[in-house]
């Protein structure tokens, strides 16, 4: 499902603005910083709890003593938001890539030149060809590239694709990030 | 959690939950590491010209996440979610998400679903043509004249008297889940 779902809207686009798609087309491919997030139990309880869960699977049992065993615990479906997007997400690399300088130029313009137009369009977490379940204790090595990047409808759109695996490199999941930069902002 | 044998296609399963707390909000920015001021500081999301903070699209889409939990059960799996941020999400807000059975494979016990979650907003309450309470909404601005002109405007009959609310598509999406034998 995830190869198909966010390449649609590529083949729509008019001569104009592929024409305007051009000078981004350097950036598609390009990897993203590695982001290393270790899974904590207590982390994967406070996000399923935030959603209301129940369920032990996903928060565990609590002990006598109040603690909670967290090794049988695992992640939310929606948890590796907390690696994909925000501050500590891989997906965030982006915003500081930079085109080479021009003549002059110490250092080249921001692809995203105003953060504040950025928005998140689509998001997508497959776990369809995941060798691991994410649970507490895991180190996840996340990485990533931009897999499309093209102007539409005056809005610059990209698609991250981002996997995480385990040290042992057992895919845990892939994630799908859309975000679009609105006029002014690339 | 769902037997396959409660399934057919189009079958829809609704859930509702809410309201949205800005303190939950909160509480998201701070677990996802999504921090971005419109999340949390009410100021500076009005500076930016939003009437106040917004959820993450993330946060809503987890809701989703939620109810495929729920319907997978203790030994099933969510296989995938997918879903497109259209409309924003505010504190006050219910989401109510409609998942209708698209595919269902009896042997590998996989389901996919289409899903829309929407954003249910309170305006106001009126009786008798005098307005009893105004929310949030009503208060900011939040309605706009696209509202209208979309037929997002309802209105609901209860017992203290004519609920106006909005309704909008918040994120559409599919998922597919496995569920438990």
């Amino acid at each position: 499902m995830i190869d198909n779902l966010f390449k649609v809207v590529i083949m729509e686009l008019t001569q104009e603005e592929k024409a305007l798609s051009k000078k981004f087309q350097i950036f598609k491919g390009k990897e993203l910083k590695r982001v290393i997030h270790r899974v904590k139990g207590k982390n994967l309880v406070k996000f399923s709890k935030l959603m209301g869960n129940k369920n032990p699977k996903y928060i565990g049992i609590e002990k006598e003593d109040g603690t909670v065993d967290f090794s049988n615990v695992i992640a939310h479906p929606c948890y590796p938001n907390c690696f994909s997007v925000g501050d500590n997400g891989a997906a965030f690399d982006v915003t500081g890539w930079r085109f080479p300088p021009e003549e002059g130029q110490e250092e080249g313009f921001k692809v995203i030149r105003n953060f504040g137009k950025l928005l998140h369009t689509a998001q997508e977490y497959d776990y369809s060809t995941a060798e691991e379940t994410i649970k507490h204790g895991q180190k996840l090595n996340v990485t990533g590239f931009m897999e499309e990047i093209y102007v539409k409808s005056e809005k610059m759109w990209m698609i991250v694709r981002l996997e995480a695996r385990t040290q042992e490199n057992k895919l845990v999941v892939v994630s799908k990030v859309s975000t679009c930069v609105t006029k002014g902002g690339f | 959690m769902v037997k396959l044998s409660d399934l057919e296609i189009e079958k829809k399963i609704v859930y509702i939950y809410g309201p949205v707390e800005r303190e939950n909000v909160r509480k998201y920015a701070s677990i996802s590491g999504d921090r971005n001021n419109i999340h949390i500081d009410d100021d500076y999301a009005d500076k930016m010209g939003l009437k106040g903070i917004i959820a993450h699209g993330c946060y809503s889409l987890s809701m989703i996440g939620e109810c495929l939990c729920d319907i997978a059960g203790e030994k099933g799996d969510v296989l995938n979610i997918y879903g497109q941020m259209r409309g924003m999400v505010r504190p006050g807000d219910d989401w109510i998400i409609t998942l209708t059975v698209k595919s269902i494979d009896s042997g590998t016990r996989i389901v996919e679903f289409d899903y829309v979650e929407e954003s249910k907003t309170l305006i106001k309450l009126v009786k008798d043509g005098e307005v009893l309470k105004e929310f949030e909404a009503e208060q900011r601005g939040w309605i706009t004249e696209k509202d209208e002109a979309k037929g997002f405007l309802k209105t609901e009959e209860t017992e203290d008297g004519t609920l106006h609310y909005r309704l909008r598509k918040a994120i559409p999406g599919r998922a597919k889940i496995r569920l438990e034998k």
